[in-house]
C-alpha cells in the first residue's frame, strides 16, 4: 500500500480542489446558458457581429413593453425579481449584452459602449412593434446604456426609468466614487483567469449576495459570478467605461420622453453628489422624478426581496404614464404574433 | 503493541493535518480579498492560522507613477489634451552612483501611494494624509504646467505605466478635482 506522505496528500488535495473548482465552473456555465422560466428565448445577429440573446415574457397583445438592461457583471437574471412583481399584461424583454449568458461577442473591433447601445437598439427594432408603448429600464451601467439607446430611438421609446444608474461624470464628480472604483480594477483584472481555474468557489458569495437572500433567483445570480464569460464581459466593459468616465464621459443626450430615476438610499447616503447627477438625468427628459427606495443598496434595489417590489411599482407608474401620454399601442412582436422565423422560440 | 498502533495513527494523521493546512494556505493566497472564503475558516479572528503572502509586500511596485494634467475653461466644458508633468529619466550606469533627479520620482511615487493604497481607510489620520497629498500634488503640477489664456482651471490624472514596455497601455488610476491655475 502506498504511504500517505505529506507531499502526496498535499498534491492530491490541491488536485482535488482544482477538480472540484473546474466541475463547479462547468456546472455554472451550463446553468447560465439556460433560459429563464416563463420566458421565451430569442436570438438576433446584430450588425456589430454579436449574437444577442434576449428573453421575452409575453404580456397582453397591445399592452406596454418594458425592455430591461442590467448593470456591469450582471445579466438578464438580475431583473427577474422586479419582473415577477410587474403586471402580467406587461410584455417584459430582458436583454443580455454581448458576452453575458448566451449572448456571444463576435464584434472584431475593440469594445466601446456604443457597441452595446447599437446592439440594444437592434434588439428593440427587431422585437418591439413601432407603435407599442415601449419603456426602457436600466440598472447601473445598463441605465446609462438605455438612456443612450432612447436617444437613438426617439420614435419608439415612450419613457425611460433608470435604477441607480451610472453617470458618465460620476468619477469626476465624486472623489469617494473615484477612490472606490480603483479597488475594482484588481478584481476585474484577475477575475477571468481566476474563474477559469474554478476560483469562483473561493468567492465569499454568502456576503456578496446577502442582498438577494430569500429571492427565488438567488442561486442563479450566485452561479453567474463563477463563469469565465461573465468575468470577461465585465472586464471588457469595465476597462472601457473606467477610462471613459475618468475622462469625463460625454454630455447626456436630450430626450423627448420623461426620464425618472429610482435611487438606492445607500448610494445617496455614501455619495451625496449623486443626487445632482440623478437630477441631471431627470432634466435630460421632459419630466420624471427621483424616487429613493428606503433602506436599499445599489444591488438590493433590484435584487432584494424587500426593495424590488418598490422598484417594480415605479416601473408600473412609468409604464402607465407612458401609456397615457402615447398613441394607442397595437401589438408586440413575440407575444401574440411573434416573429417565429427569427427566434429559437424555445420555452425556457 | 499499543505504542505501535498509536504511532501508526500519528503517522497518518500528522501528514494529513499538515497537508490540509498547506492546501488551505495555498487556496488563501489569491491577491484579491474577494476570494478569501478559505481564509475565513480561521476562526481565531486574527488571521494567523493561515499564512498570508501579503504580510510584507501586499502590492509590489512594478510600474512608474506619472501625473498628467489638462487645462479647462471656467465652465469646464472645454479641455486641452492630457499633458505630461514630467518625464521619467531613462536609467544609465552612472545613476547607480549619482542620481539626484531620482528624488522627484521617489517623492511622486510615495505621495501617489498615499492616495491609491488603502482607499477605504477613513480614519482622521488617513484623511489628513490624503488631503496633504492632494495639496502637494496640485502645488507640484501648478508649478510645472504651461498656462494658456481662457483656461483658468487644471485637472490632474494619475497614471501607471511601466516606462519601458511601450506595447502596454497606461492604466488610469485616479482623476483629481479641478483646481485654479492661479490660486
Amino acid at each position: 500500500m502506498t504511504r500517505a506522505t505529506f507531499p502526496r496528500l498535499a498534491g492530491l488535495g490541491l488536485l482535488g480542489c482544482l477538480a472540484v473548482g473546474v466541475a463547479h465552473l462547468g456546472y455554472a456555465t451550463l446553468m447560465t446558458h439556460q433560459g429563464h422560466r416563463g420566458y421565451t428565448r430569442h436570438q438576433v445577429r446584430c450588425a456589430s457581429g454579436n449574437i444577442i440573446d434576449y428573453h421575452v415574457r409575453p404580456g397582453e397583445p397591445g399592452g406596454p413593453v418594458l425592455v430591461c438592461d442590467a448593470g456591469l457583471m450582471s445579466s438578464s437574471a438580475s431583473w427577474l425579481l422586479v419582473a415577477d412583481h410587474l403586471d402580467p399584461a406587461v410584455t417584459v424583454l430582458l436583454y443580455d449584452r454581448a458576452g453575458y449568458r448566451g449572448s456571444l461577442r463576435r464584434c472584431p473591433e475593440d469594445y466601446a459602449l456604443q457597441e452595446s447601445v447599437n446592439d440594444l437598439v437592434e434588439v428593440i427594432r427587431h422585437q418591439v412593434e413601432p407603435d407599442a408603448t415601449c419603456v426602457l429600464a436600466g440598472h447601473s451601467l445598463g441605465g446609462y446604456l438605455v438612456h443612450r439607446a432612447a436617444a437613438a430611438l426617439p420614435d419608439r421609446v415612450r419613457g425611460v426609468l433608470l435604477v441607480d444608474p451610472t453617470h458618465p461624470r460620476e468619477l469626476l464628480h465624486s472623489r469617494a466614487q473615484r477612490e472606490g472604483s480603483r479597488g475594482v480594477n484588481l478584481t476585474m483584472k484577475l477575475g477571468p483567469s481566476s474563474a477559469l481555474f474554478g476560483a469562483g468557489l473561493l468567492i465569499d458569495k454568502k456576503g456578496l449576495f446577502a442582498f438577494a437572500e430569500g429571492s427565488p433567483h438567488h442561486r442563479t445570480l450566485r452561479l453567474e459570478t463563477s463563469t469565465v464569460s461573465t468575468w470577461r464581459a465585465a472586464r471588457r466593459e469595465w476597462d472601457y467605461s473606467y477610462a471613459f468616465m475618468l475622462d469625463g464621459g460625454r454630455p447626456l443626450d436630450r430626450l423627448r420622453v420623461p426620464v425618472s430615476v429610482v435611487a438606492a438610499e445607500a448610494t445617496l447616503d455614501q455619495t451625496a453628489e449623486h443626487r445632482e447627477l440623478y437630477q441631471e438625468y431627470v432634466d435630460s427628459g421632459t419630466g420624471g422624478r427621483i424616487v429613493t427606495v428606503a433602506g436599499s443598496s445599489h444591488l438590493s434595489v433590484i435584487g432584494g426581496v424587500d426593495h424590488a417590489p418598490r422598484t417594480a411599482q415605479e416601473i408600473a407608474r412609468a409604464l402607465a404614464e407612458a401609456d397615457a401620454a402615447g398613441r394607442p399601442a397595437v401589438g408586440v412582436a413575440g407575444s401574440a404574433n411573434g416573429r417565429a422565423a427569427s427566434t429559437r422560440g424555445e420555452a425556457a | 503493541m499499543k505504542g505501535t498502533a498509536a504511532g501508526a495513527v500519528l503517522g497518518r494523521a500528522v501528514p494529513a493535518i499538515f497537508a490540509g493546512w498547506f492546501v488551505a494556505t495555498v487556496l488563501s493566497q489569491h491577491p484579491d480579498r474577494s476570494y478569501d472564503k478559505t481564509r475565513n475558516l480561521d476562526r481565531t479572528g486574527t488571521g494567523i492560522m493561515i499564512p498570508n503572502w501579503r504580510f510584507f509586500a501586499p502590492n509590489p511596485a512594478v510600474e512608474d507613477q506619472h501625473f498628467l494634467y489638462r487645462l479647462a475653461t471656467e465652465d469646464r466644458s472645454a479641455h486641452t489634451e492630457w499633458r505630461e508633468v514630467y518625464s521619467i529619466v531613462p536609467r544609465r550606469l552612472m545613476h547607480a552612483f549619482w542620481f539626484p533627479g531620482r528624488r522627484i520620482e521617489k517623492a511622486v511615487f510615495d505621495v501617489a501611494s498615499t492616495l491609491v493604497n488603502n482607499p477605504g481607510a477613513m480614519t482622521p489620520l488617513h484623511k489628513e494624509a490624503k488631503q496633504s497629498a492632494y495639496r502637494l500634488i496640485h502645488d507640484f503640477v501648478r508649478s510645472r504646467l504651461t498656462p494658456e489664456p481662457g483656461y483658468p482651471l487644471f485637472q490632474v490624472l494619475l497614471v501607471r505605466y511601466s516606462g519601458y514596455d511601450h506595447s502596454e497601455d497606461p492604466k488610469y488610476d485616479m482623476v483629481f478635482d479641478y483646481e485654479k491655475v492661479q490660486p
